[in-house]
């Protein structure tokens, strides 16, 4: 069984944006919300450096950890998802995850929070897979179509790679051996330890 | 007149039921058990078991995300 992860090689990453545009554009993703973002370290200074950033599909994940009414589930994947339906919009999710990754569409005055957005490694939710339904509240589910994230999939410099954990570390262990200089897999010891 | 009565009586008891019909809530509750999902299970959960989909899934990473 695979156990999907993403994983993000900034000595590729050009801070293009493609994969913001890619998902926001895949899944209609609602105006203030970004599942996936490019954080750039140094910004200006030479030898910056740029991750793009989502939700990492934590292995003991936090945000579902603090849940208080349990929104989340695990597929055998390793994909976490959550359930909109059940979701209550406490907040909680937001502060437990170490990479920003839950965020609320403000869905009217007072700061009153929406259900909670976050990536879903584009497999959608928990209603029929590609139902408008579906569709409307999670995204497309690429995953049932045999399909893996477009963010991913559209990385021009294929500085993020989004697939099974083992496929993954097997290419960027042969990146680095090529290319030297020591391993910096951004994110994985605060994900996947464990 | 007793008539007319009647029926603004009739008229403001109906008016009164329809209001009070928006504040009833449901009584079913939902006992919550910590780190356990009670929603409805995802078709994909039974899917990403099937071998096929996971060897679907590794030849399209294969096809598209590799180093060329």
């Amino acid at each position: 069984m695979a156990r999907m992860k993403f994983l993000c090689d900034a000595e590729r990453c050009i801070e293009c944006n493609g994969c913001v545009t890619a998902c926001k554009n895949e899944h209609e993703v609602p105006w203030g919300v970004n599942r996936r973002r490019v954080v750039t370290l140094d910004d200006g200074v030479p030898g910056e450096k740029s991750i793009s950033v989502a939700c990492m599909h934590c292995t003991d994940a936090p945000c579902a950890a603090v849940c208080p009414v349990d929104c989340f589930y695990t597929t055998p994947d390793g994909i976490v998802l959550h359930n909109k339906d059940l979701c209550i919009g406490c907040g909680y999710c937001f502060y437990a995850c170490p990479f920003g990754a839950p965020q609320y569409p403000q869905q009217s005055a007072f700061g009153v929070r929406g259900k909670m957005d976050k990536c879903t490694f584009c497999a959608g939710g928990p209603d029929a897979d590609g139902s408008a339904e579906e569709i409307k509240k999670y995204g497309r589910n690429r995953i049932a179509e045999g399909k893996l994230p477009l963010c991913a999939e559209m990385c021009a410099t294929k500085a993020l790679i989004a697939g099974d954990g083992d496929v993954v570390a097997d290419i960027y262990r042969k990146r680095v051996l090529k290319r030297g200089g020591r391993p910096q897999t951004w994110g994985w010891e605060t994900a996947y330890k464990g | 007149m007793r008539v007319a009565l009647t029926t603004i009586t009739a008229l403001l008891l109906a008016m009164g039921f329809a209001l009070m019909t928006g504040c009833t809530e449901g009584t079913e509750v939902t006992m919550y058990k910590p780190g356990v999902y009670k929603g409805p299970k995802d078709p994909l959960v039974d899917k990403q078991r099937d071998p096929k989909q996971q060897e679907a899934l590794l030849a399209r990473f294969n096809q598209i995300q590799t180093d060329r």
